[in-house]
């Protein structure tokens, strides 16, 4: 009896790794980012890179506008901004300025220490 | 080229081998002669690599700022350790080990096997799909370990009001953890964070199996480790590189420490150990703070109830001293470093107010009921279980020991806290629950797993012990 229910327990849970493994990809925040910046991808330049490092802050916030980077970086998800890229280029091409409803590129100076 | 890969590459295995060596001389140093640990390879080199991992975690995150951030300071620092540590002891123990776990229906471990290749299936199916992991990796602990890694002294940075939406607040074990892999390749790679989640998601399983296995029978063992790989929700979060598969690792193997330190009278040394995963585990999330104090309160309840006092006092003792280190970072970092969290926002008023809203305690069980029959995350297992117990039996000696009722009244701690986190939740409750319920029940889910079949009857009566 035992022994019958640990098989239809393994079973089970046989069928539910399958399950797993037949689990389509849903839409996710990279499509809803992919269509939310489609306008900001196509501004980019071609080589993707976006990559900037300063340790200058910004004159209006102070913040730093390398952490600005990052949270670009990760707001518009890694795969819109670098899809086959690892690590990430480097060079300096835009800055990408505010998390979520300001979006906007920026024109940047390339970083002469790059 | 080549030269430059070796260098990553050796970076990489250090960062892995010394955390490894340290785990290894930890446990043989700690754990008794005689304990299953020692026979149990895998068990072994997990608890000997989660070990070490976090202790590497702890020592990363308070060096870094230092100059010698970037500077290998973590291989000089893990050597420092293991110096230490051989000098104490530099050898496993000895000992007759007890009987092999014996043998279950072979196709039982067939059907392991199986389930466990098509897991790993799944997880590298998602890993390639989503190789930053998905929207808590990226947004939050592969973020914080960027800051680690590319900030050095200014990572601080992190806390800056704009980027409050990222949980500054959050521990750094998983990060700090990022951020040395990172440091030890000198660059950033996808392969870290990815190979730390794989670690995590597989020592579950092993620590789960490789514990039921030597406690109970091979039987048991496979059928608790294809519970833990068969719902979706757990590979699912492992690929997604979150911290609730390491929570939930350090919380089970604070479990397996505990239950074979407490097999032996008084409970041995390797009740340190079992504190220093549960600190760790502090050092991973919020949740982990919970569990420690969870812990120690079901653990008091149950001797004090037996009025076995000096027990408890020394108990709580060796438990405490293993979890200081990663309570007290912890416990420094968020009072003295991070920003206030977002629960640190409700006042008294709105404690109350939301603690009177009957509404939001049926909101809040009805979706604790619901995530048992939720077929697409957890695959009805849950449910099944329930009928599986249901129609083998329990075996009520092993759940009325102290151990067992330890376990039993922690888990029960940890969902009640669970439960009061979301009725009080800052957030929009049906968002809170909708987004976190699962991966905090999964936090529980290998603890559970572990409980549950040590305490029921075996599938091969014969043999069960």
């Amino acid at each position: 009896m035992r022994r019958a229910a640990a098989l239809v327990l393994a079973l089970w849970c046989g069928i539910a790794a399958v399950r797993t493994l037949q689990t389509p990809f849903e839409p996710d925040y990279t499509e809803m980012m992919d269509a939310r910046y489609a306008p900001l991808r196509r501004a980019l330049p071609p080589d993707g890179g976006v990559a900037y490092r300063s340790d200058a802050p910004d004159p209006k916030t102070g913040f730093q506008w390398k952490w600005r980077y990052g949270m670009a970086q990760y707001a518009l998800s890694p795969r819109v901004l670098y899809p086959d890229v690892d690590p990430v280029p480097s060079g300096v091409r835009v800055l990408v300025s505010d998390f979520e409803d300001h979006l906007e590129i920026i024109p940047w100076q390339p970083d002469s220490s790059e | 080229m080549a030269a430059g890969f070796l260098r990553v590459a050796a970076g990489l295995l250090l960062s892995g081998l010394i955390p490894f060596w340290i785990g290894s001389f930890l446990l043989a140093w700690l754990c008794p002669p005689g304990s299953f640990l020692l026979r149990r390879r895998w068990v072994k080199v997990f608890l000997a690599l989660g070990l070490g991992l976090g202790l590497s975690s702890l020592l990363f995150f308070l060096w870094f700022p230092s100059s010698f951030f970037r500077a290998g300071f973590f291989v000089e620092i893990s050597v420092y350790v293991l110096l230490f540590l051989a000098a104490r002891r530099f050898r496993f123990e000895a000992g007759s080990y007890p009987d092999r776990p014996a043998a279950g229906p072979a196709v039982l471990g067939i059907f392991f096997f199986g389930v466990a290749a098509v897991a790993a299936s799944s997880f590298f199916r998602f890993m390639r799909y989503w190789p930053h992991g998905t929207w808590d990796a990226w947004s939050i602990w592969n973020l914080h370990a960027r800051f680690l890694f590319r900030g050095g002294p200014h990572w601080t940075d992190l806390f800056a009001p704009p980027l409050g939406w990222a949980h500054p607040d959050y521990p750094y074990l998983l990060p700090a953890l990022v951020a040395r892999g990172w440091s030890a390749a000198s660059r950033e790679i996808l392969a870290v964070p990815q190979v730390i989640a794989a670690f995590f998601t597989a020592g579950a399983a092993a620590v789960l199996v490789g514990s039921v296995s030597s406690w109970r029978d091979r039987s048991q063992g496979w059928l608790a480790g294809l519970a833990l790989l068969a719902p979706s929700i757990f590979v699912m979060n492992g690929s997604f590189q979150y911290a609730d598969i390491p929570l939930g690792f350090f919380v089970l193997c604070c479990w397996v420490l505990a239950l074979d330190a407490w097999k032996r009278a008084p409970a041995g040394r390797a009740l340190v150990l079992a504190g220093a995963m549960a600190g760790f585990a502090a050092w991973t999330k919020n949740e982990g703070l919970c569990f420690c104090l969870v812990f120690m309160v079901a653990r008091f309840c149950v001797l004090a109830g037996r009025k076995e006092w000096a027990r408890c006092g020394r108990e709580m003792v060796l438990f405490l001293a293993g979890a200081l280190p990663g309570l007290l970072l912890t416990v420094a970092f968020k009072m003295r470093v991070a920003p206030p969290g977002d629960y640190a926002a409700l006042n008294g008023p709105v404690l109350m107010e939301r603690l009177t809203d009957l509404s939001r305690y049926r909101i809040t069980a009805a979706a604790f009921a619901r995530q048992a029959v939720r077929f697409d995350l957890w695959g009805g297992i849950p449910a099944a279980l329930l009928l599986y117990g249901f129609v083998v039996g329990a075996e009520r000696r092993r759940l009325n020991t102290p151990e067992g009722m330890t376990l039993v009244l922690a888990q029960l701690f940890m969902l009640t806290a669970y439960f009061f986190a979301f009725v009080v939740s800052p957030y929009r409750l049906a968002w809170h629950l909708e987004t976190s319920l699962g991966r905090l029940l999964l936090q529980l889910w290998p603890s559970v797993l572990l409980g549950f079949f040590l305490c029921v009857r075996s599938a091969d009566e014969r043999k069960g012990r």
